[in-house]
Formats: structure tokens, C-alpha cells, sequence
């Protein structure tokens, strides 16, 4: 009955965390900017750090989004190949 | 945004004085210390490269290590941003009448609070340390009479002068009030 059904876990996983993680980060972006909107002097020092941090963080989503989305995700993230790789670094626990 | 004059509460004739924040050596530091977590992942690849050459261009590795460096990246930015909207808001104000004194611990926690000039007792620096020394900053702490803890103004910049200027508008603001100590 289950036969048919595909429980394979693919790499794609870690695409969708990382989803979350830009959400979250959004989220707490977000917050903080309210605080230092709210209670934060009118000050250029308060503005410059405000403006250089919303460029690298627009910046820095905006390149992580495209990297990964060029990306393969489809792959089986217990494919054995990769953990070869990852057991060769100590070059004592081979996997064939 | 507030305005530099702003005060909560300001009463007529009410003059702000100076806004004290931790001295920047203080921001400095904390910057420093997230650089350093900043170059820690080009660190570790350059490390696994060396021992083992081409296990990054393995299809499964790869785009796994790229999410979690991007992930890294982002929470280090967001960590880095409440810091400094942490210790930005800690800010004391001197004004001729009162102490005033604004704390945020964390995202969800802001106490503001207030001492009359002509209620404080003691005033104390402690600058202990060799940074402290070079760059001219400490602790003032501020006692009043009672059972009130007093406060403490934590890492400001040039500390003895804050502290005799607390003095003296203490004493101008004790004859104003007709009170003894």
C-alpha cells in the first residue's frame, strides 16, 4: 500500500531552513529598526549605522537568494557520496 | 526619532545637559568581537580545502554548506544589530534638575527612570583597568538617600568630569530645593 510513496529527505530541507532563518531575520530587522526608530536620538551616527546596515542586509539576502536558487536541491541527502567526501577529511573511516 | 533636547516628563526651564553613552572603545570591542566571528567560515574552508582539495565542488556538500554559511551570516548581521540597538539605547541624561537614566535589555525590556539632583548623597568613579586608563572612561555611581540603590552609569566617557559636574549641579540644585543633607 505504502509502496508507492517516496520518503527520500532531500537537500532541499536546508534550502527551507535557511528560508526560515531570512524570515527570521526579517522579523528581528524589523524590530530593532522600530526600537531605534522609537526610542533612538535623531542623530547621524543612529542614521548611518541604520542605512549601512539595511544596504548590506538587502544585499546580503538579496545575493544569498540567487546563489541558492541556481542550486540543485533535489538530490538525496543520504546520497553516500558526499559522506566519503566528509570521512576522507580524517582520511580514517572510508565509505564505499 | 526623538530629539536631542527630549527628555520624558521635561518640566519648564528644564535644560539638558549631556547625553552619556558607554564610551566607543565600548562599541569598538563589541564590533571586533563580531568581525572575528565574520571570518571564521572562510577560515574552516580554507582549512577543509587544504587537507582534503575538491570536497566542495561535491553536488550534495556544497549547496548544504552554502545555506548554512548564508544562514551564519544573516543571524551574526541580526545578532550584531540588536547589540548595538542594545547598548545605543542605554543612554543617561544629565539635565539641571535630574538624572535620567533610559535602559533596553534585549528586544522586549525598556525602563526609563529618574533622580532629583538634590537627592543625591554620593557620587563615586571606579576606572579600574588598563583600557579604561588609556582611554579615559569608567563607572559613576550615583547614591541617593533611603533605601533607593542609587545608580550607576556604566562605561561612560571621561568620568571624573561627569562626576564633578554631577557635584556641583547637586549643590546649585540642593540651594534651589532649601534642603540639607
Amino acid at each position: 500500500m505504502f509502496s508507492q510513496l517516496d520518503f527520500s529527505l532531500t537537500i532541499g530541507v536546508f534550502y527551507w531552513l535557511y528560508l526560515i532563518v531570512v524570515a527570521i531575520f526579517i522579523l528581528y530587522t524589523l524590530i530593532n529598526y522600530y526600537h531605534l526608530i522609537r526610542f533612538g536620538f535623531f542623530s547621524s551616527l543612529n542614521i548611518v549605522v541604520m542605512v549601512v546596515y539595511a544596504v548590506v542586509a538587502v544585499w546580503l539576502v538579496w545575493f544569498s537568494l540567487t546563489t541558492l536558487a541556481t542550486l540543485d536541491w533535489s538530490r538525496s541527502l543520504f546520497d553516500a557520496s558526499w559522506l566519503a567526501g566528509l570521512t576522507d577529511i580524517f582520511g580514517s573511516i572510508k565509505v564505499k | 526619532m526623538i530629539n536631542l533636547n527630549a527628555v520624558p516628563n521635561k518640566r519648564q526651564n528644564e535644560l539638558v545637559l549631556a547625553h552619556l553613552w558607554p564610551h566607543p572603545i565600548v562599541f569598538i570591542g563589541i564590533l571586533l568581537s563580531y568581525l572575528i566571528l565574520f571570518v571564521i567560515p572562510p577560515v574552516i574552508y580554507a582549512f577543509i580545502n587544504f587537507v582534503t582539495p575538491g570536497v566542495f565542488d561535491n553536488l550534495v556538500i556544497m549547496p548544504v554548506l552554502l545555506a548554512l554559511m548564508f544562514a551564519y551570516y544573516l543571524l551574526i548581521m541580526v545578532f550584531m544589530l540588536t547589540v548595538w540597538m542594545d547598548n545605543y539605547l542605554d543612554v543617561d541624561t544629565l539635565t539641571n534638575e535630574r538624572l535620567i537614566l533610559r535602559t533596553q535589555k534585549g528586544l522586549f525590556n525598556r525602563t526609563v527612570s529618574d533622580i532629583e539632583l538634590y537627592r543625591i548623597q554620593n557620587v563615586s568613579v571606579n576606572q579600574k583597568g588598563l583600557l579604561k586608563t588609556i582611554f579615559n572612561y569608567g563607572d559613576v555611581k550615583v547614591e541617593t538617600a533611603g533605601e533607593d540603590p542609587g545608580f550607576v552609569l556604566v562605561s561612560i566617557n571621561n568620568p571624573i568630569k561627569i562626576s564633578r559636574l554631577i557635584q556641583r549641579l547637586d549643590e546649585t540644585a540642593k540651594n534651589s530645593h532649601n534642603t540639607t543633607e
